[in-house]
């Protein structure tokens, strides 16, 4: 039996490799058949039902805009229903959660195909703080808090799109202050859309709020600032065109972008206004809202945003 | 700080195992070498540091590994020739078109630059190659690549077995090891095909990159392989057991890569191998057996194979497009300024990739589009004398050292081909292959002496790792 020992163990080599052959052998035959990992998101073509007893909330229901392909894959496999009540309605009942793995996802986005596009979706963090990181297949990343308890909207973008129509998206939950672990999150049926050049990444659809007229988008109140980040592909003059209305008044929206700032003077009926031109475009829009009435309650209501070439000079 | 702390340590903790190893076989003295042998795959396991510069493990055994040759140089126990192995030469002048190129022609000096450093740094890591690793040393080193292909085949298997259980199938200790975040993504998510199957990646952020490597030991492998088979004897049953099993994992794992262009080096380093073993020893029976082997394992792996290689696969077709899109976008930089391309590392911004990349999924047409015709011409200049002397070497050699020999030529000739259609040629592992290949095979070298070409190294005097075709071999 002694004499054996020695022997056995010269095996050890072997027997060892032997067991990283058959280990190899069975992860190749699970990446083949872990196609079925993939748990494929029953998309909700029409999320804009009534569901009895809860009340109607105050962001409209969208048509249609969940149209984007959506594959689930590990880590985000355990389906919640919505902690949300208000938002069932905009949103579904069927929410993910992200626990302490990486989530992975395939997305294909809605719309016209184009080089870049912007994921929208809530998250809500039940037990505690973090951050929500966001990786694409195209090496692009970003990374923004989710406080405890409220709800967030959260829009990335813009992102480069995968030549090969779907992209890869990996995302995390991590400390707020650290690359380690975070909390649990709950992150709710996501939106993606091909983002035109020079569109502008907004709220996602589907929480895109109701303004005159029928038309959707989104408030700024009076004094505030939004900065939004847009889609590259304008080159050389260019103007910024929106859809716009001052909500309890005159407003004077003033567009920034770059260095240059271009005011205009917006009514309270609808209508399309342009801003401009500037010399450069930049990656970065910003649009305030100032009145001289300084009404608490005046707001400009936009939508349709966009950044487009300027014509030519005559 | 900690990162490079880390790193420290675990490379410490590699080099245990690595001396021990050496220890058994009695071949301590090749110790710098086997670092960077087993280093090189290891390439996600590296950080930022506070200068920008990424700091890997295998850079690390780099800086060791001239440490070493620094002490041995002043202690006397190498020293060295005025001659140098003409592939060296020639990338010498590589690297100089490439830094007049950096100062004068491109206007992306950052990735210039980064570019600039994983040739020189390979170069380094290939000349102190061939100052420790000689001829008599051809069995250790070919043992040595196949260890070193062990952690990695782990890692592989772990990635996968990690994602099917829900974990995140990132690898131990990365999330210490901070980023650049463009890089970090392609580290850490791993790589899938449309359908959803997880490619096998490793210890490698790019499944194809994995793919060439592990392609490479296994070529090397199959070269030892049949030297313990039919060669050596009696047949050590242990070794020959274990030599057969790991390159059944290599084999595994180069179709678990779905990497067509690493399917491609194996398959032609395959062929270059069976040519250079030569018809004597290609009996009925072995051509019988081989081809059973080999139709067998085809047989088996053939869902996966044609699945990945079918035309009509969407993946595929979309795949051959942006391949195509990257070569014309070459081939028109180049008809463009044939004389000095568009400069190093710009070829990326012309092709509109992200930052960081500037390739055209071809290390050649990257190469002529950014350095133009003189900098192609270079590195083939390159790659051809190195192959012809490793050629030459192999079918010169007596039949034991010819087995592996040929092994390690069928690796070099299959990995420059398959760059052809893919881009690995500055990866670390590319640069061991080239030191291993150089210190093994007689290749010819120029002696400083007079500036004098040699025909042949035959002892004394004989280029840094150019060993004598009787395994006579005079480095530093």
């Amino acid at each position: 039996m002694l004499r054996l020992r020695p022997r056995l163990a010269a095996w050890a080599p072997p027997i060892a490799l032997g067991a990283l052959t058959v280990a190899l052998i069975a992860a190749v035959i699970v990446t083949r058949h872990g196609r079925g990992l993939l748990v494929r998101a029953p998309v909700p073509q029409v999320i804009a039902r009534k569901v009895s007893g809860v009340p109607t909330p105050r962001v409209p229901s969208q048509k249609a805009s969940f149209d984007a392909e959506v594959i689930y894959g590990a880590g985000l496999t355990n389906v919640a229903p919505s902690p949300v009540a208000a938002l069932k309605t905009q949103l579904g009942d069927e929410w993910r959660e992200l626990g302490r793995a990486v989530g992975r996802l395939l997305v294909r986005p809605s719309g016209t195909r184009s080089q870049y596009f912007e994921i929208g979706m809530v998250a809500v963090a039940p037990q505690g703080s973090a951050r929500l990181e966001i990786l694409t297949s195209t090496n692009q990343k970003g990374i923004t808090p989710v406080n405890a308890g409220a709800s967030q909207v959260i829009s990335f973008g813009p992102f480069l799109a995968s030549k090969h129509g779907r992209t890869g998206i990996a995302l995390k939950s991590v400390q707020p202050h650290d690359a380690k672990v975070g909390a649990r999150l709950l992150l709710s049926p996501l939106q993606a859309e091909y983002l035109a050049p020079g569109e502008p990444v907004m709220r996602m659809p589907a929480l895109a709020e109701l303004g005159p007229n029928g038309l959707r988008g989104m408030n700024i109140p009076n004094g505030v600032t939004a900065r939004l980040q847009i889609a590259p592909g304008i080159s050389g003059r260019c103007m910024v065109t929106l859809k716009a209305a001052g909500i309890g008044g005159t407003l004077r929206v003033t567009a920034a972008v770059g260095n240059e700032t271009h005011s205009v003077l917006v009514g309270s009926r609808p209508a399309v206004i342009h801003i401009g031109p500037f010399l450069h475009p930049s990656s970065v829009l910003s649009l305030s809202a100032s009145s001289r009435g300084a009404y608490a309650s005046t707001r400009l209501f936009l939508s349709n945003v966009r950044l487009v070439a300027a014509p030519p000079r005559a | 700080m900690k990162a490079i702390l880390l790193l420290c340590v675990a490379l410490a903790l590699i080099a245990v195992v690595v001396l021990v190893g050496l220890r058994l076989v009695k071949a301590t003295r090749i110790w710098p070498a086997a670092l960077l042998i087993v280093t090189a795959p290891l390439e996600v396991y590296r950080s930022s540091s506070a200068a920008g510069l990424n700091v890997s493990l295998f850079r690390l055994a780099l800086v060791l590994g001239v440490g070493a040759l620094a002490v041995d140089l002043a202690r006397g126990r190498k020293r060295f020739t005025r001659v140098l192995a003409i592939p060296f030469v020639i990338y010498g002048a590589f690297v100089t078109w490439q830094l007049i190129s950096l100062v004068f022609v491109t206007p992306a000096h950052s990735l210039a630059y980064r570019f600039l450093g994983q040739y020189a740094g390979g170069l380094v890591a290939a000349f102190i190659i061939t100052c420790y690793v000689q001829r008599k040393d051809l069995r250790v080193v070919a043992g040595l690549c196949g260890a070193a292909a062990v952690l990695p085949l782990f890692a592989a298997a772990f990635r996968v077995f990690s994602v099917r259980h829900g974990g995140s199938g990132d690898l131990p200790g990365l999330s210490d090891l901070p980023l650049d975040p463009t890089i970090q993504a392609a580290r850490k998510s791993g790589s899938y095909l449309l359908d959803g199957t997880q490619r096998l990646n490793a210890t490698f952020s790019d499944p194809n990159h994995f793919g060439f490597y592990i392609a490479t030991v296994f070529l090397v492998l199959t070269g030892a392989i049949y030297w313990i088979l039919f060669i050596e004897k009696p047949t050590p049953r242990r070794v020959a057991a274990s030599y057969v099993l790991l390159a059944t994992s290599t084999v595994v794992a180069v179709i678990g890569t779905y990497s067509r262009s690493s399917w491609l080096m194996a398959g032609f380093g395959v062929i270059v191998l069976g040519a250079l073993l030569g018809r004597s020893i290609w009996t009925r029976q072995r051509m019988i057996a081989a081809g059973t082997i080999g139709l067998l394992v085809l047989g088996l792996a053939s869902p996966l194979i044609l699945s990945r290689l079918s035309l009509s696969n969407r993946g595929n077709v979309e795949s051959d497009q942006v391949h195509e899109r990257t070569m014309s976008v070459a081939l028109k930089l180049v008809a463009h300024d044939p004389v000095f391309g568009v400069g190093l590392g710009d070829y990326g911004r012309h092709a509109r990739q992200p930052s960081l990349v500037s390739s055209a999924h071809s290390t050649f047409l990257t190469v002529a589009s950014e350095l133009g015709i003189l900098g192609v011409a270079l590195l083939l200049g390159a790659i051809t004398m190195t192959s012809i002397g490793a050629v030459r070497s192999a079918r010169r050699a007596p039949p034991g050292d010819r087995a592996i020999l040929s092994g390690f030529t069928a690796a070099y000739v299959g990995l420059a081909l398959a760059n052809i259609f893919y881009e690995v040629w500055m990866d670390d592992f590319q640069w061991i292959l080239f030191g291993l290949v150089l210190a093994l095979t007689t290749q010819d070298y120029v002696s400083f002496r007079g500036v004098s070409l040699h025909k042949r190294a035959t002892g004394r005097g004989a280029a840094p790792g150019a060993a004598t075709d009787q395994g006579e071999v005079v480095v530093c």
